[in-house]
């Protein structure tokens, strides 16, 4: 990450705003695709390239293709288009980390979920090789990692795993303490 | 302002803020400017130990000791006075929501609950200070980043040493504000207090709309931090404790009851559906069910006497299990109060001064004779020196409705339940009796009894609600012998013109120790049906029994001379006797009908 890139507010705020068509299972997400390269000054999509955006049956693939919908509406943003930056965007819709991402949350929570919205700003600027602007590198990377929905869906099960283990502790706890309870009241 | 300006400076400045403070939360919060304490004499008055600042939620005040603000903090006037005012309007902001968090959290921190004040104090910090720093922009963040930059002063102040539970608290903030980890989380943040303040900002965002409901999870998440904390790091945290006596002073009415999910134990949120959802994939998880076995607390509607004590003194009230037992028991009664049945008698036409009788204390203030009360001596002593005038009247043609006097008989041998501790079914049904008498404008004498000398009594027919409960709710946990010699005292003494009244023994089958020998050797079924015919009201036994009233030996001949047997066993025959109850007549032949 090198150029300093818009505030992510900018970004988030964009999502927010998402028209409905692009998560409408209508949309035809290769036509989006090839525009959005089109404004980043990319030539357009082959028939290869636009075979990988090819409308698929399983919900999962239909989720991403939903996720890449609203990354490219996101990515049209002009605080974001730069001639030259064509590429980036391509490798980053239809990178792992979109995948990734689009394992984990359903595409109309990246509009209507606070951090799912920041998440998705910071990393299309990251894919971009820019820096939110008022952040160092340091802390975009911090913030990043604390937004990440894979190390966040990781650390809340360790949690959850360790959770299951502590609470059949605390319920042989419970149940000592109510006994002890029930026994002061009958001694008194 | 700088750190040297003088705390008379700091005093003046603040006040000057206190206006926009108030409007940080809305352009209509009218509150009382806070009381500043510059000396450690003022803050003793105040009641303010521990942190710098507190609320009281019973006269609505602020309190802030400007000795012990910092001074790095004194640069943040609107950020402190907006948060402790934000305890007023957000959370709690009242009486009684300030209770049902206490209770929701105490709930989920079993074997901990000892620190629910604090949880809960820190649990409304979060939602006062989210609010005020995302919607109000205010520098709450900075508050918190001033004190953990500041160096330890190896007291409890310093930040270092915290322990666990402080770090994932201030872990969340960073959470919560998008501040880089470290900024104010120190100690070392392992994956599993990440994880739990991750879910810890996604529960202040969900719940802040309804805080309540949220509580318990709070609690939940809190817990293993609380259970493995070493003695001592709370010190840490004492400072911010600016809500913890908050119930001070008051009461909160209609805590006997259990309302909603409140009863119940609530899951933590790496298991709740609800919080963890989109972070399990897209499809989620199947919502986990409750785990048989997490419930916990009150299993009805209401709360025992004993939780409902804690709870009471986790708001920061001072009582005791007798105190608080009296309120348990009006509270409960209150709803059930029952028409308290009367007699018809003729009405005067004109009414005749007849003398004096003594006033009792819970009776009406106007009614005070204040002549011939200062004539009995020259200090005034409620219930002792104070009369009132008593009005006899002539027959007339119109019918008067008297309410018929009540005197109680409460067993509290070791066959009874401590009413202080678990409800009692039977305490209850006096209550609501006596409650219902003193309503109606009858006088009652409760009698509390057990084994032989072990009793205690109003002071006769009193109107004193107070006294009537103290009497109730009292416990002795002794041997069987009913106060035969109370009974026949009371109306082998009461004048004539004293009106009827009604006798009301509660009790199980222990009260057929009413027909042994009385001290003077006289049967005690003769005393007590000479006692039932002087009363003139007649006479009822609330019995706590399982086994059917015609095999307990005694209730045969009982019923033969005149009284009512009721069997009670759980709510539904409770309310069963009420409603019988209430529809006793006591006309006597000439009068004129209902």
């Amino acid at each position: 990450m090198t150029a300093a890139g818009p505030p992510v507010e900018v970004l988030t705020r964009r999502l927010l705003e998402t028209p409905g068509e692009f998560l409408a299972p209508t949309t035809v997400v290769p036509a989006l695709v090839a525009d959005l390269l089109a404004l980043h000054g990319a030539v357009s999509l082959d028939q290869a390239a636009g075979a990988l955006l090819r409308p698929l049956e399983s919900p999962e693939a239909r989720n991403w293709l939903g996720c890449v919908a609203v990354s490219s509406w996101l990515l049209a943003d002009p605080t974001l288009v730069a001639p030259g930056s064509g590429e980036r965007a391509w490798v980053f819709l239809t990178g792992d980390d979109l995948r990734e991402l689009a394992s984990l949350v359903p595409a109309p929570a990246l509009v209507s979920e606070p951090d799912r919205r920041e998440e998705l700003a910071r990393r299309a600027l990251a894919a971009l090789e820019l820096v939110p602007a008022g952040e160092t590198e340091a802390e975009a990377a911090d913030r990043l990692t604390t937004l990440d929905s894979s190390e966040r869906a990781r650390v809340v099960a360790a949690t959850r795993e360790a959770e299951v283990r502590a609470e059949a502790v605390r319920e042989a706890m419970h149940a000592k303490a109510a006994a002890e309870a029930a026994a002061k009241a009958s001694r008194e | 302002m700088g750190a040297t300006a003088t705390l008379e400076e700091v005093r003046e400045a603040w006040t000057a803020r206190w206006p926009e403070a108030l409007a940080l939360w809305s352009p209509f919060t009218r509150l009382r400017p806070p009381r500043f304490c510059l000396t450690e004499e003022e803050e003793g008055a105040e009641g303010l130990t521990g942190s710098f600042a507190m609320i009281r939620l019973a006269d609505q005040r602020v309190v802030i000791s400007l000795r012990q603000v910092s001074p790095d903090l004194v640069g943040f006037p609107l950020e402190i006075l907006g948060h402790e005012i934000g305890h007023h309007i957000l959370c709690p902001a009242d009486l009684a929501d300030n209770a049902r968090m206490l209770a929701r959290i105490r709930l989920n921190l079993p074997t901990v609950e000892g620190h629910a004040p604090m949880v809960a104090n820190l649990y409304a910090d979060l939602l006062i200070n989210d609010r005020l720093q995302r919607a109000r922009g205010l520098d709450m963040a900075g508050v918190y980043a001033t004190l953990a930059d500041a160096p330890a002063t190896g007291d409890a102040d310093g930040e270092e040493g915290a322990g666990r539970f402080w770090a994932f608290y201030m872990r969340l903030y960073e959470v919560l504000w998008s501040l880089p980890r470290g900024r104010i989380a120190r100690g070392e943040l392992d994956e599993r207090l990440l994880g739990d303040a991750l879910l810890g900002a996604r529960l202040v965002r969900s719940f802040a709309g309804r805080w309540l409901e949220g509580a318990g999870r709070f609690g939940a998440l809190c817990l293993p931090y609380l259970l493995e904390e070493t003695p001592g790091a709370e010190g840490a945290w004492t400072v911010w404790q600016d809500a913890l006596g908050a119930g001070a002073g008051g009461f909160p009415d209609g805590l006997t009851g259990v309302e909603g999910s409140e009863g119940r134990r609530a899951l933590h949120p790496s298991l709740d559906p609800e919080l963890n959802g989109d972070l399990t994939g897209p499809a989620g998880e199947a919502p986990a069910e409750p785990e048989a076995g997490t419930q916990g607390g009150s299993r009805g509607q209401y709360r025992e006497p004993f939780e409902y004590g804690e709870i009471l003194r986790a708001s920061g009230l001072d009582l005791s299990d007798h105190e608080v037992a009296v309120r348990y028991y009006r509270e409960r009664a209150a709803g059930q109060l029952i028409p308290f049945p009367s007699r018809r008698s003729p009405v005067a036409l004109d009414p005749l001064p007849e003398g004096t009788e003594p006033w009792d204390a819970g009776e009406e203030l106007s009614e005070i004779d204040w002549v011939e009360t200062a004539l009995q001596g020259p200090v005034v002593i409620p219930g002792v020196t104070t009369v009132r005038r008593v009005w006899g009247t002539s027959p007339g043609a119109e019918p008067e409705r008297v309410p018929v006097d009540l005197d109680l008989y409460v067993d509290s041998s070791g066959s009874m339940p401590n009413p202080q501790v678990t409800v009692s079914y039977l305490a209850l049904a006096g209550a609501i009796v006596a409650l219902s008498a003193l309503r109606a404008g009858a006088r009652v004498q409760a009698t509390l009894w057990s084994g032989a000398l072990e009793f205690t009594s109003t002071r006769g027919f009193v109107r004193d609600e107070g006294a009537v409960l103290k009497v109730l709710t009292g416990f002795f946990g002794g041997g069987t012998a009913f106060p035969i010699h109370v009974l026949r005292d009371t109306y082998g003494s009461r004048p004539p013109s004293a009106g009827p009244a009604h006798v009301l023994v509660v009790s199980d089958d222990g009260v057929n120790t009413m027909f042994e020998l009385d001290e003077a050797g006289r049967p005690g079924r003769e005393v007590a049906r000479k006692a039932l015919r002087e009363a003139g009201g007649g006479g009822t036994m609330v019995l706590n029994l399982w086994a059917p009233v015609d095999k307990v030996p005694g209730l045969h001949e009982a019923a033969e001379d005149g009284w009512e047997i009721f069997p009670v066993r759980d709510w539904a025959d409770l309310v069963a006797f009420a409603r019988a109850f209430s529809r006793r007549r006591y006309e006597e032949p000439g009068m004129v009908g209902r």
